[in-house]
């Protein structure tokens, strides 16, 4: 990588927390008792951070680990961080698991678009999403996620072929997602994706699409909201990382948010659990 | 940005659902849309159904299993049902169609919403879905878009093949009957699903009856078995389809099927003490499931039960 952030100096159990785990608490701390969390795949991340925040302060999140289709809760029980969303260990976790098919065509909004006009209505069982995790291979300030590929020279469609748009365009109709990126850098925050996987909040919030749209960009080094135009705003950056350093390696212009402010570096507790309880093996920490 | 560090320190007690068959009863409304699951003879939550009569709920909006059975006719006998969305009401050589509903139907003292077993199926889908309509092929040329406006005939835009658009339907409870839950809401059934699965997701809440409750790590042990995660509401209620059969636990019990459907032809015939009286033997003068077990003959359960095997 080629900005790397402050790391960790060796998977213990001590010692400062690597920006795997910064970015895991940070997703925590935002998620809320009782909301419907769909933890993506390739991102043990996100993995941790639902995790942490079911063992912690919200035990009613309703989980959806990973890509296989299962809930689970793993309040009172020993776990370890798996290395993809599909490993059949987590089995022992979950209370049901359904065929794949199932969870993206029934991550229906309850009451469709009228759904997205108001509160938080009663809803149907299946429909597992208020909030999800979006990877992009770019990102750019409007919150645009790109995940196709990077066009080639000469008018080629592909100079770099991305792993593909997965399920982010389809759940992103009905969940609120947190785009992450494990490269803070020009090549990865672009002014411009040269492809849309998924929209930012704009579209969102004309109305145009059903959903709501990203609410973060999330970095090994900061985190940006989005102000009222769907601008991509920094709102904090994590130890070790100024708003200089912010500005000068990402590939797209921003303001500081009116609530700009250092992360609050994770606290003792939520170490702990992580490291414990969540990931003994130091997957974070890698 | 505020972001502040999560802790134990507060940390709030997983919801337990469980509740008694009285209070479950309770949240249902006069004018609620209620899906009834189970299919034809089995898998009926019975203690919910008996509960709603007594309370004398009105005006509900009733969607069936793709073969209701009897239990639909019962609440339209009982004067709970101002709709009913159904493609089949009966018990197949108990009761070829249902007597109350029949009677209803036949005197408009019911709204009958013409449907079909996959056209409803498409209605539940859309709504579990997030959707505003599905295509369904079922029903094109027949008297169906003609009985029911809100199936709007179209051609497709890929092939031109004729479709109907029907547009979701949505519920406020479906109530599922199972054969174990936990306390969380996590339900399995004990034999055949039927449209269950289907039936929960496309209503906004779920209420479950249970023939008996067990640990959630029993529920761990096989989670493929889950039909319905995280329902609104569980109610413990062992041989709680009776008189109809629970998959996985006992079959039909016959004769009071049979009980039934003699009252239920007395209420077509306008033979109201009859009726009456099987609603107050049944239902109105017994306060709740456990008293309703009591009141069965000793050894009819068991039988039933026993007969599962035989």
């Amino acid at each position: 990588m080629k900005n790397p952030a402050p790391q960790a100096s060796a998977a213990t159990a001590t010692g400062d927390p690597s920006w795997k785990e910064r970015m895991a608490v940070a997703l925590a701390r935002d998620i809320v008792d009782g909301e419907r969390i769909i933890s993506g795949a390739h991102t043990e991340i996100s993995f941790a951070a639902a995790m942490l925040a079911q063992k912690m302060h919200a035990p009613n999140i309703k989980l959806q680990l990973g890509g296989t289709c299962f809930l689970v809760n793993v309040i009172d029980l020993k776990v370890q961080l798996p290395k993809t969303s599909t490993d059949y260990r987590m089995l022992r976790w979950a209370e049901i698991a359904y065929d794949h098919m199932e969870t993206f065509m029934y991550f229906g909004a309850p009451g469709g678009r009228a759904y997205y006009k108001g509160g938080r209505p009663p809803t149907n069982k299946y429909y597992v999403g208020d909030k999800f995790f979006a990877g992009g291979i770019q990102v750019d300030g409007n919150g645009n996620a790109n995940m196709i590929g990077i066009k080639g020279k000469d008018g080629r469609k592909f100079g770099f072929r991305g792993p593909g748009t997965v399920g982010i365009a389809d759940i992103v109709t009905v969940a609120t997602p947190y785009i992450f990126v494990t490269h803070h850098d020009k090549r990865t925050l672009v002014d411009r994706v040269d492809y849309i996987s998924m929209h930012g909040p704009n579209g969102w919030r004309d109305n145009k699409y059903p959903g709501h749209g990203p609410k973060w960009i999330i970095t090994p080094r900061a985190i940006f909201t989005f102000d009222k135009s769907g601008k991509a705003q920094l709102a904090a950056t994590f130890a070790g990382t100024s708003a200089e350093w912010v500005r000068d390696n990402t590939g797209f212009s921003f303001a500081l948010a009116p609530d700009f402010s250092e992360a609050q570096e994770p606290t003792e507790e939520e170490l702990s659990v992580l490291r414990g309880e969540i990931d003994p093996d130091g997957v974070l920490r890698h | 940005m505020k972001l502040d560090p999560i802790t134990r320190a507060n940390r709030p007690k997983r919801k337990e659902v469980l509740m008694g068959e009285e209070e479950a009863a309770a949240l249902i409304k006069d004018g609620d849309v209620v899906i009834v699951g189970g299919f034809g003879t089995v898998n009926h939550p019975m203690p919910i159904i008996r509960a709603l009569i007594r309370r004398r709920v009105r005006n509900l909006t009733v969607i069936g299993a793709a073969t209701a059975g009897l239990e639909l006719d019962m609440l339209i006998g009982a004067g709970c049902v101002k709709k009913v969305i159904a493609p089949y009401i009966g018990a197949e050589l108990h009761a070829p169609v249902g007597n109350c509903f029949r009677y209803a139907a036949e005197n408009d003292e019911v709204e009958v919403y013409e449907t079909t077993e996959y056209l409803l199926y498409s209605q539940l889908d859309a709504a579990a879905r997030g959707l505003g309509f599905l295509p369904w092929r079922g029903g094109v040329g027949t008297s169906l878009p003609e009985l029911n406006k809100d199936y709007v005939p179209f051609n497709d835009p890929i092939n031109g093949e004729p479709y109907l658009a029907v547009p979701a339907l949505h519920a406020d409870w479906a109530i599922i009957h199972v054969g174990q839950a936990d306390v969380y809401g996590n339900g399995q059934h004990g034999g055949a699903r039927f449209g269950d699965r289907l039936l929960s997701r496309a209503a906004e809440r779920v209420m479950l009856t249970a023939e008996r409750i067990v640990p959630n790590a029993e529920i761990r042990k096989d989670p493929f078995k889950t039909s319905v995660a995280y329902a609104d509401v569980v109610v413990e209620a062992p041989y709680g389809s009776h008189p109809f059969a629970s998959h996985g636990f006992y079959v039909e019990d016959e004769d009071m099927i049979a009980e039934y459907v003699a009252a239920s032809v007395a209420y077509r015939k306008r033979d109201m003490a009859a009726w009456n009286a099987y609603l107050d033997r049944w239902i109105n003068n017994v306060p709740n499931h456990q008293e309703y077990l009591k009141k069965l003959d000793a050894g009819r359960i068991a039988h039933l039960v026993n007969a599962i095997h035989a």
